[in-house]
């Protein structure tokens, strides 16, 4: 019964993952005074993607797709079902891994680029993403009070998955025409896609838990607020900058976001709070 | 309904003067605003249903062309933008150009000016995302009592190969 219930809300936070992606696009092109796409865009896209004809040249990258969407989701469901935070952050880097080592496994040299990128980016974010797993597992409670940083180290985190500027390196849309997903396509671009939806839900679960309050209905308050403020300054910061190059992504990334954690935890350290 | 609500573009250039080019990219602007009927410039032909073509195939690019073409996933639709895409006119008998998108492959929809307007070209566009749907539905030419969806066109595309490898020569 449990179980159900933890399987019911991660299907949830995926498809939360989806529509953060189609209100991500409609922000952005409200900012630009646009009209923009339906914000259930990337519903739209997946559905489609899976009636067109399967288009397939290798085995490999199939297995690799199915696994990145498998891992993706599991992360999900080790969080929800009351598991090791940090095996659910292993779990979900593992199926980021498997996007770039299903890059590799195709012939493409775009698609090998990506990987490439791909692997990068994840250098660049996991370990923020490590450190904000391991504050949420190890603090209970208002931990953005205590930890304000780990919730602004979010911001560039989210700007490299929701393929946004100035981090968006391994996509890179025309550049190297969608670099890991160059050689996907039709269902299998669709697998990929859900799997994108369910890492964004793992790192929304993750900020989520930054926030939280005993009566129910101020903590889903809270918790929307957060990932809204996080996505929203993501997309402004978007239409702010340009895509920096990969060895900027790898140098800056890091160093801005665990430099403000590390001041943060001096900080509180000298003030005596912790 | 999936397929209308998400249209994915990928332009290709086959030697046109860029005067349509520049309105096909007027498109992604506020102005035009083409991402409101949920298109995106995908960039991969392995991503895209729509193809958005410019220029008179030169006999360089029609090999290119029809390698790309091949590589767009079913259902696709193939938009000719401008005169020269739909007939090759003002480059019409050149020495270096096979004369119209259609010479290498079928096209669907034609947008007519010099360069398309784009406005025109929204229009062709809404078009050939009708036509879309009813390719997926199976439904495309049946009205004309066409038995294969894209019958029509079965003669040009063998001629296809025909013209690509006179390109490669
Ligand atoms: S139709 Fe005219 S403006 Fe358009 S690409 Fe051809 S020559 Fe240029």
């Amino acid at each position: 019964m449990n179980a159900l219930l933890a399987l019911i809300e991660t299907i949830i936070i995926i498809l939360i993952g989806g529509l953060s992606l189609g209100i991500a696009r409609k922000l952005s092109a409200r900012m630009q005074r646009r009209i923009g796409p339906s914000i259930f865009q990337a519903f739209y896209d997946v559905s489609k993607l899976f009636s067109k004809e399967p288009f397939y040249f290798k085995r490999l990258p199939i297995v690799y797709a199915i696994s990145s969407m498998a891992f993706q989701i599991a992360a999900i469901f080790i969080l929800i079902y009351g598991g090791d935070t940090m095996m659910a952050f292993f779990v979900s880097g593992a199926g980021a891994v498997y996007l770039a080592a299903g890059a590799f496994a195709s012939p493409s040299v775009y698609s090998w680029i990506g990987g490439r990128r791909e692997l990068l980016a994840i250098a660049a974010y996991e370990p923020v993403l490590f450190v904000l797993a391991l504050s949420v597992s190890t603090h209970t409670h208002n931990i953005i009070l205590i930890f304000p940083a780990v919730f602004i180290a979010m911001v560039p985190v989210l700007s490299v998955l929701l393929e946004r500027s100035p981090y968006d390196v391994p996509a890179a849309h025309q550049e190297i025409v969608t670099g890991p997903y160059a050689e996907y396509a039709g269902p299998m671009l669709g697998i990929l896609n859900i799997a994108k939806w369910a890492q964004l839900g793992f790192v929304y679960v993750l900020i989520s838990m930054l926030v939280w309050s005993p009566t129910l209905a101020v903590n889903l308050t809270l918790k929307i607020v957060i990932v809204a403020a996080a996505v929203f300054i993501t997309i402004l910061i978007d239409n702010a900058t340009a895509r920096v190059s990969r060895k900027t992504m790898i140098v800056t990334l890091p160093i801005i976001t665990l430099g403000l954690m590390a001041l943060n935890i001096a900080v509180m350290h000298l003030a005596g709070i912790i | 309904m999936s397929l209308k609500n998400s249209p994915w573009v990928m332009h290709f250039d086959t030697g046109s003067c860029n005067g349509c080019d520049m309105e096909i990219w007027a498109l992604l602007t506020p102005y035009y605003d083409i991402e409101r009927f949920g298109a995106i410039n995908a960039g991969n032909p392995k991503h895209a249903d729509v193809l958005l073509l410019t220029g008179p195939v030169n006999k360089k690019s029609a090999s290119r062309l029809k390698n790309l073409y091949d590589q767009v996933p079913e259902p696709k639709v193939v938009i000719a933008v401008g005169d020269c895409a739909s007939t090759g006119a003002p480059f019409q008998d050149c020495y270096n150009i096979c004369g119209g998108i259609s010479t290498v492959i079928p096209v669907d929809v034609f947008v007519q000016g010099c360069a398309a307007r784009p406005e025109a070209i929204i229009d062709g566009f809404s078009k050939a995302i009708g036509i879309l749907e009813e390719k997926r539905s199976g439904r495309h030419g049946s009205e004309r009592g066409d038995k294969v969806a894209g019958a029509e066109n079965a003669g040009i595309q063998s001629q296809a190969g025909h013209d690509s490898g006179r390109g490669e020569r």
